[in-house]
């Protein structure tokens, strides 16, 4: 029931959601600009002056880079000299992005903007530090799996007879989208852990958002596979169903429009499954409360779960 | 032992020629000369992917000469070690598919004899080339012109582990030129046997085929010719009587995983041997190699045998993948390959196609591989363009790209275009990926270029005519140069020589244009009588407008021919006012100049309609006065979409 609502609270509640969305998909997009573009101005030094359009053999994309290549060997050098670049600057931008939405996501607050911005600041080292330990985790996870995968191919490639190559991709497939399953769940979950008692400290927080994942292994799993799974199935409509249609040069805007609607809708994905990620580990924050110095002279209290979620959801 | 064992020999090939009898042939008159026939009788071992068994070989001299020896190839050899003229020439790979190092194959002829006035006369052998690939024996008796020597061959071959079209993948056994198999006597040339090259497939003559093939019970086994009946052994085994008739080749498969699927195409069998995690393809299979039937019958002649196999290698056994043997093709499926991607049907309609070129039409493959492998290529271009349409026969709008066949064809050949001649031995080439290029790629991109040339109705006469004089037979470049002079003429003969025999290429290029504005009209009217001045205002009153007006530009528009080949071509010139006019330039010359009054040039595209696939360059063949951005954009458009998704993901990651 707390997973469903979690849920329904990711899609529906809160405040800021399209902001946070609009700023994963903007990064995306400039990024996506800048990187490409001595790869556009290739093109378009190529192709603007050529006749291009109107020769049939140019007009499938693959045979104009083809054609491109064989007159400059440099071409695909020159063309993505820049996204090596991109994907560098991207990551710092990508944690200070996802910590004001998880920041967001943890605390109401009347002005979005500002809570926004202000746990993206304050939580950017604090989540700098919890991707480090993440990325730990994931060497552990790692090396299993980088086992079984060796073991398998060499399975495959003397004991045909007792497991087929095409049974091993398969369960090899499905070892991979459990390895992917179990490191976006701690991902997620530490992350959520650390937004909702940001005053616990780094390390204490990973343990415990590592901890809930495994604990609350299905709920947690459900949640990150339906929104994976969302993400992939919008990435497949727009990407590759609705834009192979448009592919002529005449109607590249329709197809560009598209791909941006849907990349639009993934980063919208994104932010609904933080906020889920988050309202979700909310709901059982009381479990642990924060400590309080005990006062003497003071009458017993005790923490509602009503109590927590007045200031914490 | 000895007694025993010579005691099968003799059973073995006593037995064969009476299993034969019993056969109903395929065709009522031969289709071929037959001079070289096989009866073979020989069991797998599933365990140990050793075939085992006994051949009579019965070969006819149809040449003028006495012959001395017989030479035979023992092709698996070619796997024994890493020593050999192939491992050396490869370096132990093989379209992408690497020997794993273990799995190493061996060909060995335990004895050898020739019949002579009814007995056998045992022969030694001997290995005249760098390694064991090739053996020779000096013949008892020589044969002489008409005449026909018999041997009795006992062998045994160890399959390799998959790696160059033949071997074994887990319970998967693809026997490929498995047997010891005579090499072709040339009439003054003596045997023409080859090594195995990496560069290069295989030559042998046409004949009759019974074979007894014993496999485990449970295995499928699908072959060349037709399986006429099975016998269940008490041995948990089977036998399988196979035949197969005017064919050079005999191959075969044995799984226990198969499925065995069939359909018909006027009243030829299409039998698909399917691994079963593939099933899914299953229909793809089928249709194309129905509209590769469809294509030859309407465009060549009908296929003439009774049955088309199709093999299916699994996962780990696709080195044995995309293959020809008379009558059955191996091919390469996956449950993952979208439809868009039309891969599989590529590979199917080519192998099918190596039916017509290299199956009927014998060619050397060792030295003259362009008649099997280009002229194929032409023709997978053509029925791939035929039914998955000329701009996206290959990737059909998959993520918004598309590619032709002849994109991918050009894409071979431009890499290294003018290192090698197409009609060449095919181990001289400079590398494996020139050989592919070249012998593949060139050789159909100058077919079309030819078709285009001389108009799709002459060049399916030539292509016709050469299939129709030459199969059956063993045709080398000079044979097709000789029937396509005939049919298209000594010109395009001449032309067609060059493209085969030389490293010639073509480009055009637009040089210049140049719009010169001739202005209003000045000086004297030399019309008149006396000549009288222009008159001022007449011009002033065309004004503006008057710029674009007849006779307001001189133009010229410079196209240049770089490299040796000669090629007309078309040169499509659009104007200012929006018409446009198709020139047409002979090639002769480095340069040629077009002259144009009227409205200025805006626009020049050399070969508007790709009648020039052969040419190197073709972004260099167009000219625009205004900046048109939108294949820019278009192809832009759809890298920054797949890069933004890359960033997506990893905004997603955190």
């Amino acid at each position: 029931m707390k997973m469903i609502k979690a849920i329904k609270n990711g899609f529906f509640s809160g405040k800021g959601k399209f902001l946070c969305a609009a700023l994963f998909y903007l990064a995306g997009a400039i990024f996506a600009y800048v990187g490409l573009a001595p790869l556009r101005h290739g093109l378009h030094k190529a192709l603007d002056y050529v006749n291009g359009a109107t020769h049939p053999a140019l007009n499938g994309g693959l045979p104009a880079l083809i054609e491109i290549s064989m007159g400059d060997k440099s071409f695909w050098t020159m063309g993505i000299s820049l996204v090596g670049f991109a994907l560098l600057v991207l990551l710092p931008v990508a944690l200070f992005l996802t910590a004001g939405t998880y920041g967001l996501a943890a605390e109401a607050f009347e002005k979005p903007v500002r809570r926004f911005w202000g746990a993206a600041s304050s939580q950017f080292w604090p989540f700098a530090a919890l991707t480090i330990f993440n990325i730990l985790y994931w060497v552990v996870l790692g090396i299993p799996a980088a086992f079984w995968f060796a073991g398998s191919r060499m399975i495959g490639q003397e004991h045909e007879t007792f497991v087929t190559s095409y049974r091993l991709f398969i369960i090899n497939m499905v070892v991979l989208f459990v390895v992917v399953v179990l490191i976006r769940n701690v991902m997620n979950f530490t992350l959520a852990q650390y937004s909702v008692t940001p005053g616990r400290g780094v390390g204490r927080n990973f343990l415990h958002g590592l901890g809930f994942a495994w604990r609350r292994f299905f709920p947690v799993s459900f949640i990150t596979v339906l929104f994976m799974g969302l993400r992939w199935a919008t990435v497949w409509i727009f990407a590759v169903l609705l834009s192979a249609g448009f592919s002529s040069p005449g109607r590249w805007w329709l197809s560009a429009v598209l791909l941006q609607i849907g990349w639009f809708i993934a980063a919208f994905l994104r932010v609904a499954e933080i906020r889920a990620s988050v309202k979700y580990c909310g709901a059982f924050s009381w479990a642990e409360p924060p400590v309080e110095e005990k006062a003497p002279a003071s009458p017993a209290h005790q923490v509602s779960v009503d109590d927590l979620s007045s200031t914490s959801l | 032992m000895r007694v025993s064992r010579m005691l099968f020999v003799l059973v073995a090939f006593a037995s064969a020629p009476l299993l034969a009898q019993q056969v109903k042939p395929i065709f009522k008159t031969p289709l071929s000369p037959r001079n070289a026939n096989y009866t073979m009788s020989v069991s797998l071992n599933a365990k140990t992917h050793v075939i085992s068994g006994t051949e009579t070989v019965t070969w006819k001299n149809l040449t003028a000469d006495t012959v001395p020896d017989a030479w035979f190839h023992l092709y698996q050899n070619a796997f024994a070690n890493n020593r050999t003229v192939f491992m050396r020439e490869s370096g132990g790979q093989l379209r992408g598919d690497h020997f794993n190092g273990k799995g190493w194959g061996w060909e060995r002829v335990k004895s050898i004899s020739q019949v002579v006035d009814g007995r056998d006369v045992p022969l030694k052998q001997q290995f005249p080339k760098r390694d064991q690939v090739v053996m020779s024996v000096a013949l008892a008796k020589a044969v002489p012109p008409g005449g026909q020597a018999v041997f009795h061959v006992t062998f045994e071959t160890k399959l390799p582990k998959v790696f160059a079209r033949s071997g074994y993948a887990g319970t998967f056994n693809m026997a490929g030129q498995w047997f010891p198999k005579l090499g072709v006597y040339e009439q003054g040339r003596g045997w023409n046997c080859h090594e195995y090259h990496a560069n290069s497939e295989f030559f042998s003559d046409f004949g009759v085929y019974n074979v007894d093939i014993t496999v485990p019970e449970n295995y499928t086994v699908g072959t060349t010719g037709l399986i006429e009946s099975v016998k269940k052994n008490q041995d948990g085994t089977k036998t399988l009587f196979c035949h197969a008739e005017d064919v050079h080749d005999f191959a075969w498969a044995a799984d226990s995983r198969f499925l065995d699927r069939s359909e018909t195409w006027e009243g030829i069998k299409i039998r698909v041997l399917m691994q079963p995690g593939n099933r899914n393809s299953i229909s793809r299979y089928f249709t194309s190699v129905k509209q590769a039937l469809e294509y030859f019958a309407a465009h060549i002649e009908k296929y003439p045998y009774p049955q088309i196999t199709i093999i299916d290698p699994p996962e780990g056994g696709m080195g044995a993948g995309g293959m020809e043997y008379p009558t059955l093709i191996t091919a390469d499926a996956s449950p993952f390959l979208p439809k868009r991607f039309r891969m599989q049907e590529m590979v199917v309609i080519h192998e099918f196609g190596h039916q017509y070129w290299y199956g009927m039409e014998a060619d050397n493959e060792f030295e003259r591989a362009w008649l099997d492998e280009g002229i194929n290529s032409y023709y997978e271009m053509n029925i791939m363009d035929h039914y998955y349409g000329k701009y996206t026969s290959i990737l059909d709008r998959l993520f918004g790209f598309s590619l032709s066949d002849m994109d991918e064809q050009r894409a071979s050949y431009s890499r290294l275009p003018d290192t090698d001649p197409i009609s060449q031995d095919s181990w001289k080439y400079e590398s494996f990926g020139t050989y592919g290029g070249i012998t593949y790629g060139k050789s159909a991109l100058v077919l079309k270029t030819m078709e285009n040339l001389i108009g799709k109705p002459l060049m399916e006469k030539a292509m016709r005519t050469f299939f129709q004089t030459w199969k059956f037979r063993h045709p080398y470049t000079h044979d097709f140069l000789d029937v396509f002079g005939q049919v298209a003429g000594k010109q395009n003969e001449a032309l067609m020589r060059q493209m085969l025999e030389t490293t010639d290429t073509i480009d055009f290029r637009v040089l210049a244009v140049r719009n010169h504005y001739v202005g209003r009209e000045r000086g004297y009217d030399l019309t008149r009588t006396p000549p009288e001045r222009f008159s001022t205002e007449k011009s002033k009153k065309a004004g503006k407008k008057g710029r674009e007006a007849k006779g307001a530009y001189r133009s010229q528009v410079v196209i240049q021919r770089r490299g040796a080949l000669v090629l007309p071509v078309d040169v499509k010139v659009t104007f200012a006012d929006g018409k446009s006019k198709v020139v047409h330039w002979d090639g002769q010359g480095a340069y040629t100049i077009f002259h144009f009054t009227g409205s200025r040039v805006t626009g020049v595209l050399v070969d508007p309609v790709d009648k020039v696939p052969l040419e190197l360059k073709k972004l260099n063949n167009g000219w625009s006065s205004k900046r048109n951005s939108l294949p820019a954009k278009s192809v832009g458009t759809r890298f920054g979409a797949v890069f933004q998704g890359l960033l997506s993901a990893l905004l997603n990651l955190i």
